[in-house]
């Protein structure tokens, strides 16, 4: 392999966006590399997109930024295809790893017709049949040993037996070890046309960029309220359905909503604020008479 | 017409914040709270000031209503002394990064420990990089003149910095002094009315004040910051300015004193200062070119004033009342400060440090003349030997006596004015 390999993972709260970065790390110690695993950290916050870093290295690593140019780009939640930043600094002969079901020229498509390397697992399903839980990771460390050739499945399961028996025991072990295997074997791969030569892919940064003395003093925001151009709903993996018959109009979602995203007039529900509604769950928790209940965004999102 | 009184130095500042009568004081009631707002509470429970006074439970508490309130737009005030300085230590960057110009008298007192409750810097020292003004006082009349001053600092367009106004605990805050307290409505006249350009009540401006601010805008604001802190000396130097025109009495950024011809000089902040311009009498007497400069703004620092005002002398000494442990020599901040603008305004000088005075410890006018005696020497040789010495302290190496010195001073060095 070349001297040193940056991946950067892309997810959201509560995926176990660091966790992946921090397993896939420690993997490639036990197969003799030198490590680094960091979070993009931020108010941690359920759903919202997060980014971590793994860098693994033939010699010690004395960088200490964040990866600008990833060899590989990790995707955990294909909610997140769509996020113009997804593919910021990937190198040319770089791959895209996403954790999904859909075709190769689908999710092609929704990254704004990317046309390199591309590889898919769809870790959710394996981890949901093998470990009963979403815990895309651990089937995704086994595609990334096929994948990169960085260590072996021996290593893998040799890591995965080291830190899981102490604490679980041999059920665990094997139902993980066999959610490796499985990433082994079933990730997609879809070479495309890696250009080298071609400079990292670059994308236009969106955010505001005020010069100092252009700002508020103070910190001070001079357009309070403008929260609401902040589209929280993006970060839902869950949304609220409601029932209307069994609606009672008691507006106690309204009252509990963290996000004021009970849409309400003349005291009567009237549905979700979808671009604000963060998939928390509290309305369906209240609701009395159980009218809400909450689906997963990505079954609402593919029925669409 | 104004009037002299004999009043304590808290009394003083009392008065002044009686004058200024601020929208809001918040002060927590007991040690290490002075007289300041023991007094000031008698004026509000006597009716003699409108101010709404909040009694909180801690000194973190004390500025954290201030904080509140100088958002909502009132002009706010608190005042503290050592420990109650160091429990305030958060919110001291919060008021100075939000901007709020909240003004807060402290009489300087040693930290605990061992426990004690007297004179030094140590408070307000290890509070130099919070982002406040700090001005020092030497005596009671300047801690009244500095406070009403630090309200126009604080609220200055090009400010809109909080700012802590010093003085000795003890020596100036518990010492009757004769005192020029001006008119009720001449101070009303000079301090204004409180102008906020932002504020939490405003509801035809609604604004959201100390949000989130990460890695992206966080480094913008304290650039902000700085400017601030840039823009203040120019404000500072308006304002006293005008103190001078409606009351005669004259501030700078510091005080120089026989500096002019001085061949050696000493930096020293608040009361001391005052002690040295007799030590600087009795060695001129002695036909010794000694100086003094007195610091009165320490933040912001004015280096190059300061370095353009010692370039002509051969030694400098640096009095501090607080020790930075583990710096440079660990020597004290001003020093520390002083070094670094000789350095960098290319004066290459002796400077020596004397920390002296701590928890209270008392400085006379013949250990000052010890320090000139060892800046004499220091002047002769051109070189320092021993960079910090802690005056006074039983087991270090003494001074020299002006005596000693004149046995092997060569004439000619000590034939002055």
């Amino acid at each position: 392999m070349q001297e040193m390999i940056e991946i950067r993972w892309h997810g959201r709260g509560g995926q176990g966006v660091v966790t992946a970065a921090r397993l896939l790390a420690e993997a490639a110690m036990e197969a003799g590399y030198f490590i680094q695993a960091f979070p993009d950290y931020g108010p941690e916050r359920s759903g919202a997109p997060i980014r971590a870093y793994t860098r693994l290295s033939r010699s010690p690593i004395s960088l200490h930024s964040p990866v600008k140019a990833p060899d590989l780009v990790i995707v955990l939640d294909e909610t997140l295809l769509g996020d113009p930043s997804l593919l910021e600094g990937l190198k040319p002969d770089g791959w895209l790893i996403v954790n999904s079901a859909l075709p190769p020229e689908f999710v092609r498509r929704r990254v704004g017709g990317y046309k390199g390397h591309l590889a898919l697992l769809d870790a959710t399903r394996i981890a949901l049949e093998v470990l009963r839980r979403n815990l895309p990771n651990t089937p995704l460390l086994g595609a990334l040993a096929r994948l990169t050739g960085l260590f072996s499945l021996e290593d893998l399961t040799r890591h995965i037996r080291h830190h899981l028996a102490a604490k679980f025991g041999e059920d665990v072990v094997r139902a993980n070890l066999e959610a490796v295997r499985r990433g082994f074997e079933e990730v997609r791969i879809d070479p495309g046309q890696a250009s080298p030569g071609e400079r990292p892919i670059e994308v236009p940064s969106g955010g505001m960029a005020l010069p100092w003395f252009e700002l508020p003093r103070g910190g001070l925001i001079l357009d309070a309220g403008n929260a609401i151009a902040y589209r929280t709903g993006d970060w839902r993996t869950f949304r609220p359905v409601v029932e209307m018959e069994k609606c009672t109009h008691c507006l106690y979602c309204w009252l509990y909503c963290p996000d004021d995203a009970i849409r309400v007039a003349g005291g009567q529900f009237l549905g979700f604020d979808e671009a604000h509604c963060k998939g928390c769950g509290i309305c369906a928790a209240v609701c009395p008479p159980k009218a809400i209940i909450m689906v997963e965004e990505s079954r609402v999102v593919a029925a669409v | 017409m104004g009037r002299w009184m004999a009043l304590e130095g808290t009394e003083a500042v009392a008065y002044a914040m009686k004058q200024i009568a601020p929208d809001v004081v918040a002060a927590y009631p007991i040690t290490p709270q002075t007289g300041i707002v023991q007094t000031f509470a008698q004026f509000v429970a006597d009716g003699e000031v409108s101010t709404e006074f909040l009694q909180v439970e801690s000194e973190h508490s004390a500025l954290s209503a201030c904080v509140g309130a100088a958002a909502a737009g009132a002009r706010a005030m608190t005042a503290t002394s050592s420990q109650g300085l160091a429990l305030m230590w958060e919110i001291l960057y919060i008021a100075a990064a939000m901007r709020l110009p909240v003004v807060m008298p402290v009489v300087n007192r040693a930290l605990s420990a061992p426990i004690n409750i007297h004179c030094d810097h140590s408070d307000s020292m290890g509070a130099r990089d919070a982002g406040w003004i700090q001005i020092y006082s030497e005596n009671a009349q300047e801690a009244y003149d500095n406070t009403l001053q630090a309200v126009r600092i604080a609220e200055h367009p090009q400010v809109r910095l909080p700012v802590m106004v010093m003085m000795d605990g003890f020596i100036t805050s518990h010492a009757v002094e004769r005192v020029w307290i001006e008119e009720d409505d001449a101070v009303r006249a000079f301090v204004g009315t409180y102008q906020p350009a932002c504020t939490l009540l405003n509801l035809e401006r609604p604004l959201t004040f100390g949000a989130l601010d990460f890695y992206d805008y966080y480094f913008e604001h304290k650039r902000h910051q700085v400017e601030a802190m840039r823009r203040a000396k120019e404000a500072i130097l308006e304002v006293a300015e005008d103190f001078a025109r409606r009351f005669g009495r004259r501030y700078g950024l510091f005080e120089t004193y026989r500096l002019e011809d001085a061949e050696v000089a000493l930096v020293v902040l608040s009361s001391t200062a005052g002690t040295a311009r007799v030590a600087v009498d009795n060695l001129r007497r002695l036909g010794w070119r000694v100086g003094l400069l007195k610091p009165r703004v320490y933040r912001p620092f004015p280096d190059h004033e300061l370095i353009e005002a010692l370039r002509h002398v051969r030694a400098i000494g640096v009095m501090d009342r607080a020790i930075a442990f583990g710096a440079m020599e660990n020597g004290g901040p001003l020093w520390l400060d002083m070094l670094a603008a000789a350095y960098r305004h290319g004066l290459h000088i002796p400077i020596a440090n004397y920390v002296f005075g701590l928890g209270g410890r008392d400085i006379t006018p013949s250990e000052i003349e010890g320090i000139f005696t060892d800046l004499m020497q220091i002047a002769e040789r051109g070189m320092i030997t021993r960079p910090v010495t802690y005056v006074g302290v039983r087991g270090e190496a003494p001074l020299p006596t002006p005596a000693e010195w004149a046995l092997w001073l060569p004439e000619a060095t000590i034939a002055g004015d």
